[in-house]
C-alpha cells in the first residue's frame, strides 16, 4: 500500500462513520458471544475476515479460527502458507480444515461448494460442537451477499452472524491501517490495477470466476501458479 | 472419422503445408523484431512468445480451412510431437527456440470490463431465459490491457522469412476480435548481440532448469509452443531471472 493510500485510511479511521460502524459490529459480537456458547470465526484469509476475526478475538482471545483450504487446485501453496503465517503472527487459535471434494476437483468444472460445505465442513463443526459462525461477508459486496444478510438465511445448518455487514471497503482498509493488522502480500499487486475498491481474495485460476474475469487477471499477476507440480513431487 | 485417420490425416496436411513453405535453408541472425500497434494489447498472461505466434500463423496457413475442424478431444501437440517438421525461419538452440519473450515500451497495465450478454429480447421467444448461469449464462469479465505502442522481440533467425511470415499477422494478444492489439507495422533490424535466450546474464524466456548450470528462481512454464498445452510445461527460469546456463547450451547457441 502506498503512502497516499495509508493517509486516506487512516484519516478515515478517525471519522465518526467509521467509528459508529466499529461500535455497532463490536456490540453485535458481544450480542453473539452472550447467547451461544461455542462459537468459531470463519477465516478465509481476506480482508473482510481479517477484520471480523480481529474484532471478535479482541473480545474472546480463545476463539477458535477456521480456514477451509481449498486445496492445490484452487489455493496456491504460499497463499494458504501466508494465511497461517498471518493467523500465527496475531496469536490466534487458528485451525486448516481439508476438503477432499476440492482435492480431487481438478478445476475442470465449477467446484462443488455447497456440496463441501453440506458433506464435509458443516458435520466435522457440528461434531466439533460448534453452535455459531461468525462470517465476514459485507452487503456492499454484492445483492446476493445483501439478500442472505437481511434475510438472516444462513448457508448451512449452524446460524450465521455478520459482524462487518454494514462496512463498506473504506473501513475495511482503515481498520487494517489503523490496527497495523499484516493482510495476504496479493492486495498490493492486484490493487496497483484493480483499485483498492475492488480488489477481493478468493480462489485462484477458477473456472467459476471466469464470467468475471478472475482467470484473466490471475493468469497475468499469479502466473507463477498457473501450474500445478504433479501429485507426488514437491510444489515449486 | 475414427481417431487414427483424424490423426494421419491432419499429420499428412501439417507435414505437406509446413514443408512446402518452409523446407528451405535459412540465413540465421540476431535480429530485433518492432510490432507498431495501433490499439491496446490484451493479455491473460505477462507476455507473447513470438515463436508462439510463428508457430500458429505456420499451422493456420498449412491447415487452410481445417484448421477450424482441428480436434478438440487431445491437443494439437500430439498430431506434431512424432513429426519431423522442417526448419522454422528462428533458430533452435538445441530443443530452445532462439526468441525472447515480448518487451513492453509501456508496462503499466490496466483493467477493462467487456460485458458479454444475450440479448433475448430480439428473438421474439416469449419465455424468459435465465441470465444468472447456464447456457445463456452473462459475463462481465475483466480483462488487464497494456497500452503500448510497441512490442519488442529478440530472435535469431531469417529476416526475409520472418517478413514474409509475420505479413500474416494482423493482431496481437488476446480478444482481436473486439479490437485490441492491431498492428500498425512490423520491422525487423539485424543487430550485433544475440539477445534471444540470454542478456546480462538474465533469462530472456522461459528455459528449461536442465539446460542451465545455476539459476535464482523456477517454476513451472511451457517453454515451446503450443504454449497453451500442459505436455509443454516444465520447471523453468523464468524471463528476467538470473540464470547461467549449461557449456552445450551455450555451444549450441552459437552461429
Amino acid at each position: 500500500m502506498n503512502k497516499r493510500w495509508r493517509e486516506t485510511f487512516t484519516l478515515w479511521a478517525q471519522s465518526e462513520e467509521f467509528t459508529r460502524r466499529v461500535a455497532e459490529a463490536k456490540q453485535i459480537i458481544k450480542d453473539a458471544l452472550k447467547d451461544f456458547q461455542k462459537p468459531y470465526c470463519s477465516f478465509s484469509g481476506g480482508k473482510d475476515s481479517l477484520v471480523m476475526t480481529h474484532l471478535v478475538w479482541r473480545m474472546k482471545p480463545d476463539i477458535e479460527v477456521i480456514t477451509l483450504d481449498y486445496s492445490r487446485n484452487f489455493l496456491p501453496l504460499r497463499y494458504l502458507l501466508e494465511i497461517k503465517d498471518i493467523a500465527r503472527k496475531l496469536g490466534w487459535n487458528h485451525r486448516v480444515i481439508r476438503s477432499r471434494i476440492l482435492e480431487k476437483d481438478e478445476n475442470d468444472g465449477i467446484p462443488r461448494m455447497m456440496q463441501v460445505l453440506n458433506r464435509e465442513v458443516t458435520p466435522f463443526l457440528l461434531r466439533e460442537g460448534f453452535d455459531l459462525a461468525f462470517v465476514g461477508i459485507r452487503k456492499e459486496e454484492s445483492s446476493a451477499r445483501k439478500h442472505r444478510i437481511e434475510g438472516h438465511s444462513n448457508l448451512t445448518k449452524i446460524p450465521e452472524v455478520h459482524p462487518v455487514a454494514d462496512f463498506t471497503w473504506m473501513d475495511i482498509w482503515a481498520y487494517i491501517v489503523s490496527q497495523n493488522l499484516p493482510y495476504m502480500r496479493f492486495y498490493d499487486i492486484y490493487a496497483k490495477v484493480l483499485g483498492w475498491e475492488n480488489v477481493r481474495f478468493s480462489t485462484f485460476f477458477d473456472k467459476e470466476l471466469e464470467s468475471l474475469g478472475g482467470p484473466n487477471l490471475d493468469g497475468f499477476f499469479s502466473y507463477r501458479y498457473r501450474y500445478k507440480s504433479p501429485p507426488g513431487k514437491k510444489p515449486l | 472419422m475414427n481417431e487414427e485417420k483424424e490423426y494421419l490425416y491432419f499429420a499428412d496436411k501439417i507435414l505437406n503445408g509446413v514443408s512446402e513453405r518452409w523446407g528451405k535453408k535459412w540465413n540465421y541472425e540476431p535480429l530485433e523484431v518492432r510490432i507498431y500497434l495501433a490499439t491496446p494489447l490484451v493479455l491473460n498472461h505477462p507476455w507473447v512468445h513470438l515463436d508462439g505466434v510463428l508457430s500458429h500463423l505456420a499451422l493456420r496457413k498449412a491447415l487452410g480451412q481445417d484448421y477450424y475442424l482441428l480436434p478438440a478431444k487431445y491437443p494439437i501437440s500430439k498430431i506434431t510431437k512424432g513429426l519431423e517438421l522442417p526448419n522454422f525461419p528462428i533458430r533452435y538452440a538445441g530443443a530452445i527456440p532462439q526468441a525472447s519473450i515480448s518487451f513492453f515500451e509501456n508496462v503499466k497495465p490496466r483493467t477493462e470490463v467487456v460485458y458479454k450478454k444475450l440479448e433475448d429480447r430480439w428473438l421474439g421467444i416469449v419465455k424468459k431465459l435465465y441470465h444468472g448461469s447456464g447456457y445463456f449464462k452473462d459475463y462481465a469479465m475483466k480483462h488487464i490491457y497494456i497500452p503500448t505502442p510497441l512490442v519488442k522481440f529478440y530472435v535469431v533467425g531469417d529476416k526475409e522469412g520472418l517478413l514474409e511470415i509475420l505479413s500474416e499477422l494482423v493482431s496481437l494478444g488476446d480478444n482481436s476480435r473486439l479490437g485490441w492489439g492491431y498492428i500498425s507495422r512490423i520491422e525487423i533490424t539485424p543487430i550485433n548481440e544475440d539477445k534471444s535466450i540470454i542478456h546480462e546474464g538474465k533469462a530472456m524466456r522461459p528455459i528449461p532448469v536442465r539446460f542451465c548450470k545455476s539459476w535464482a528462481d523456477s517454476f513451472l512454464l511451457a517453454w515451446r509452443p503450443p504454449y497453451w498445452s500442459t505436455d509443454m510445461v516444465e520447471e523453468c527460469v523464468p524471463p528476467g531471472s538470473e540464470v547461467e546456463l549449461l557449456p552445450e547450451t551455450i555451444e549450441k547457441m552459437r552461429l
